[in-house]
C-alpha cells in the first residue's frame, strides 16, 4: 500500500492540472508546457502563437 | 484585453485551435504559469521582454525553429487579431494546411473553418441549397459579420421562431446593434431565456444596449449579475471589462489600463483590459 502510494506520488503530473490554464474558459486549447507545444508545432506543421504575460498571472489564472 | 475582447470571438478561438499551437506563460519565474523554456525562447526573439520592467508583450507567431513571422498587440481589437492571424497564414501558407481528417467533418464544421480563415464565399458555397436550421443560423451570422444585414434578417425570418427562439433573439439583437438600433437590440436580447446556451453573450449585449440607452446603472447591474452567475466565462471577462470602464453615470472619466496594483475588477483582474472598449464607445464616437 505504501509502495503504491509512493509510486503514485512519483508519477508525472499533467501540467494542465497544476497550471492556472485549468481555469481558462476562453475555449482556446492552450498547449503546455512549452517544449510539448514546440514539438507539436514541428510534427503538425503549425506556427506557435505565443502569448507571454508580463507578471500578471496569479494562482487563479488571472491575466 | 485579449481575454475580454478578441478571445471572446469564435473566429479567433477557432483559428488559434485549428491552425496554430497556442501557448501562454508568465514571464515571472514566481508565477504558477511560468515556463523557463518558453521564456528563454521568447527573450531570444524579444530581448526587451527579459527584464523586470517590460513593455506589454504582444502575441507572437513563431516557427518551432524560432523564426518570428508576425505579432499582434495585446491591445488589438477583435478584427485586428483576426486579421493578423489570417495574414500570417496567408503569407506562410505551408503552416495553413488542413489537419488530417478535416475534410471528413460535417459541411457546417468545414464552413466554420472557411469563415474563420476569411473564405466566406467557400463557406456560403458549402451551405448552398437545402439547409438545416443550424446551418441557416450560421449563414445569418456570416452575412451579419459581412455587413449584409438585410440578407441576415431574411435568413432569420425563415427559421422556426418557436423552436429557435433564443438563437433568433440573439441574432436579431446583434443585427440591431449593427444597425445602431439599441432600442430593438434591448427588446430582442431581453427575450433571451436564462436557459439558452448563449445566455452570457445575450446578457452581456443586453447590458451594452442598456448602457447606450443611458440606463448605466442597470447596465452595470446586468454585467455584475452575469459575472456572479457565470464566473469564469468569456462573456464574464468581457462584462468585467465593461464594468471597469463605466460608472453609474456613464463612461468612467479615468478608464484604467494595465496596472499590477490598485483597484481590482469584479473578477479580481488588475489590468490587461485596455482603455477603450469598442462596445461602449461605438455609438458615442
Amino acid at each position: 500500500m505504501l509502495l503504491a502510494t509512493l509510486l503514485l506520488l512519483s508519477l508525472p503530473q499533467d501540467p494542465a492540472l497544476e497550471h492556472p490554464v485549468r481555469l481558462d474558459r476562453t475555449g482556446i486549447v492552450w498547449a503546455l508546457p512549452f517544449e510539448n507545444a514546440r514539438e507539436r508545432a514541428r510534427l503538425e506543421g503549425r506556427l506557435l502563437a505565443i502569448k507571454p504575460v508580463a507578471f500578471g498571472t496569479t494562482a487563479t489564472g488571472c491575466w | 484585453m485579449l481575454r475580454s475582447g478578441p478571445f471572446t470571438d469564435e473566429r479567433v478561438i477557432g483559428l488559434l485551435n485549428q491552425r496554430f499551437i497556442p501557448i501562454y506563460f508568465d514571464l515571472s519565474s514566481k508565477s504558477p504559469a511560468s515556463d523557463i523554456d518558453a521564456k528563454r525562447f521568447v527573450t531570444q526573439l524579444k530581448p526587451e521582454l527579459g527584464g523586470s520592467r517590460v513593455p506589454t508583450p504582444p502575441v507572437l507567431f513563431v516557427t518551432a525553429d524560432g523564426e518570428l513571422l508576425g505579432e499582434v498587440s495585446n491591445y488589438a481589437s477583435e478584427s485586428e487579431v483576426l486579421g493578423a492571424l489570417r495574414d500570417v497564414l496567408r503569407k506562410n501558407s505551408k503552416y495553413a494546411k488542413p489537419s488530417d481528417g478535416e475534410d471528413e467533418r460535417s459541411r457546417l464544421a468545414r464552413a466554420h473553418t472557411h469563415h474563420y480563415l476569411g473564405e466566406d464565399e467557400e463557406a456560403m458555397a458549402l451551405l448552398s441549397g437545402p439547409r438545416s436550421a443550424k446551418e441557416s443560423l450560421f449563414v445569418a451570422q456570416i452575412a451579419r459579420r459581412a455587413g449584409d444585414l438585410d440578407i441576415a434578417e431574411k435568413v432569420l425570418e425563415g427559421l422556426d421562431s418557436k423552436k429557435f427562439a433564443d438563437d433568433i433573439a440573439l441574432e436579431h439583437g446583434l443585427l440591431a446593434f449593427a444597425r445602431g438600433d439599441v432600442k430593438t437590440m434591448r427588446l430582442r436580447l431581453a427575450a433571451y431565456s436564462e436557459e439558452g446556451a448563449r445566455a452570457p453573450e445575450a446578457r452581456y449585449f443586453l447590458g451594452i444596449a442598456l448602457f447606450h440607452l443611458g440606463e448605466h446603472a442597470q447596465a452595470r447591474a446586468t454585467w455584475k449579475k452575469l459575472i456572479e452567475q457565470y464566473g469564469e466565462h468569456p462573456f464574464s471577462y468581457r462584462a468585467d471589462w465593461a464594468y471597469t470602464q463605466t460608472t453609474d453615470e456613464g463612461l468612467a472619466a479615468e478608464r484604467s489600463s494595465f496596472t499590477t496594483q490598485g483597484r481590482k475588477s469584479l473578477l479580481g483582474r488588475h489590468g490587461y483590459m485596455g482603455r477603450n472598449n469598442p462596445d461602449l464607445t461605438r455609438r458615442s464616437d
